[in-house]
């Protein structure tokens, strides 16, 4: 699904993210992205869903390049790849359906679609009962289910998530990695950027560890590793 | 059908920023208001230069003034010189006592005016002549030039080339000013949709997030300048509507010999031309501020 092909990115202020990265990330896959805090993990994250482009080396998505891809495609990207960040980027006056909403507005979906399937992603995620609740009105777990029932929405083929679990405290942040498990389970590929140690070594998936803009290690079933800082 | 969801959603998009924005958005349309309704009045100016120039070139007259006291033979020859000129059509004679009356007619009321030439009449006699074509009018009067008690030729053409330039000037004035004072407005619907795109900065990261497309993010901001920029057009063909049928009647009532543009269709295609050239300003402002955000 994704292909890294001696990947180098070094951002205009010189600053070298990335460089010599060839990875492969199959259909149906859970990743694990671990290592220290500027290791390039984000940036990793950014070329795979096109916020950025690499300096060097190719990027592909389903045999497509992304460094090739023209700029009218790039939304077309966006819909098969879900995003959650840390911060869940909700917008602050919309309600828990409406930032959901939102995702199917923009790619033209009607209103009957909306009204279908908007509901019916918050009640995966476990908010059923808390459609019409402003985001200062949910606590952090709730806001990141929000934000994840946004990123599956549109029914991507890959959801990516940039340390989802920062803010969370341990029981609430295994309730997203539960439910992130859950949508790969369903057949989404995850790729998932994390510190969180515990989280790692009990779900037992492939874990990419990363250190000073390359690939560390890259085990099919590991734990975050004892090595990393 | 997807087209038309988000064509309502960027109306609904675009006068949420214009309500949010309030102060700018009216700082906005005045400008664009002013700005065309300048436009306007240069417009309908060189309409009128214009008009006139075809309502002087439509009377084909050369007109020849005599010295005082012509013998009446000399008068005679100079009937038949003229009447042999090739494209002179009809000539007339106006005796010196016929050029006052005609005055006296033509002042109508302003008789005070009269008082002063009735004593001592400083009119010449004339000959009016009739000529083909405009093109022939130059070679009648320079025909006559040098011909035994002609004191001065008067022709039209001479007027229209004077009246074609003052059009020409009115034009080329009215596309100057329109050029500096349209850089203005853009300018300032430009600002004003900036801030609308700042306030709203996050939902945008968010739209191009989950996939939206470049003119679903740019259509109501767009739409937000033409509205603006419409708005404003809207204003100036009010005032220029209004103005000019004041001007109109007023210049009728008082001065009805001067030939005014009639004001249809003439307003009717002002207003179109400053609704369309309000709504260009308004694409092109938020263009401007559009064309940065859109970059990743």
């Amino acid at each position: 699904m994704f292909e890294l092909k001696g990947v180098a990115k070094v951002y205009p202020n010189r600053v070298v993210a990335l460089s010599g990265v060839d990875l492969r990330i199959d259909r149906g896959e859970f990743v694990f992205l671990v290592g220290p805090s500027g290791a390039g993990k984000s940036t990793l994250l950014k070329l795979l869903y096109r916020e950025e482009t690499a300096t060097r080396g190719q990027i592909f998505f389903n045999g497509r390049n992304l460094g090739r891809l023209h700029p009218a495609l790039i939304p077309h990207i966006r819909r098969k790849v879900g995003v959650v960040f840390q911060d869940c980027k909700l917008l602050p006056n919309k309600t828990a359906l409406e930032n959901v909403a939102f995702a199917l507005e923009v790619t033209g979906a009607s209103g009957r679609e909306i009204r279908r399937r908007a509901p019916a992603v918050l009640d995966l995620v476990g908010l059923g009962a808390r459609l019409k609740a402003y985001p200062h009105e949910l606590s952090s777990g709730e806001q990141q289910r929000v934000a994840l029932a946004r990123a599956i929405v549109n029914n991507p083929a890959a959801v990516i998530a940039d340390e989802p679990t920062g803010n969370l405290d341990p029981d609430t942040a295994w309730g997203i990695v539960a439910l992130l498990d859950e949508i790969n389970r369903r057949g989404r590929t995850v790729i998932m950027a994390t510190h969180a140690q515990g989280i790692v070594d009990r779900l037992n998936r492939r874990v990419v560890a990363m250190a000073q803009g390359r690939i560390h290690r890259d085990d099919r079933q590991g734990g975050y590793g004892h090595g990393l800082p | 059908m997807a087209f038309l969801r988000s064509f309502g959603r960027g109306f609904r998009e675009a006068f949420r920023g214009i309500g949010a924005n309030s102060v700018l958005s009216l700082a906005s349309v005045s400008t664009a208001a002013l700005t065309l309704a300048v436009l306007a009045g240069f417009l309908m100016a060189a309409a009128n230069v214009h008009h006139l120039a075809t309502v002087v070139e439509g009377q084909l007259q050369v007109r020849v003034y005599l010295e005082d006291g012509l013998p009446e033979a000399d008068l005679r020859q100079l009937e038949a010189y003229i009447a042999g000129i090739p494209g002179v059509v009809g000539q007339a004679y106006v005796s010196e006592e016929e050029a006052l009356e005609r005055l006296r007619q033509y002042l109508g009321d302003d008789q005070f005016i009269l008082a002063a030439v009735e004593e001592d009449n400083p009119l010449p006699a004339s000959f009016e002549i009739q000529v083909l074509r405009p093109d022939l009018v130059e070679r009648v009067a320079f025909e006559l030039k040098d011909q035994l008690g002609v004191r001065e030729i008067a022709y039209s053409a001479e007027v229209i080339r004077r009246l074609l330039d003052l059009t020409n000037f009115f034009r080329l004035a009215g596309l100057i000013v329109a050029v500096l004072l349209t850089g203005v407005t853009v300018f300032i619907i430009a600002n004003t949709i900036r801030i609308t795109v700042f306030a709203r900065r996050d939902e945008i990261a968010i739209m191009k997030l989950v996939g939206a497309t470049d003119w679903y993010i740019r259509w109501p901001f767009v739409l937000e300048g033409i509205v603006l920029g419409a708005a404003g057009g809207g204003i100036a063909a009010l005032l220029a509507v209004g103005g000019y049928r004041w001007l109109f009647r007023f210049v009728v009532e008082r001065v009805p010999f001067l030939p005014l543009v009639g004001p249809e269709p003439m307003l009717h295609n002002v207003t179109l031309v400053l609704l369309a050239i309000g709504a260009l300003v308004g694409v092109v402002g938020s263009q401007i501020s559009v064309r940065r955000l859109l970059e990743v």
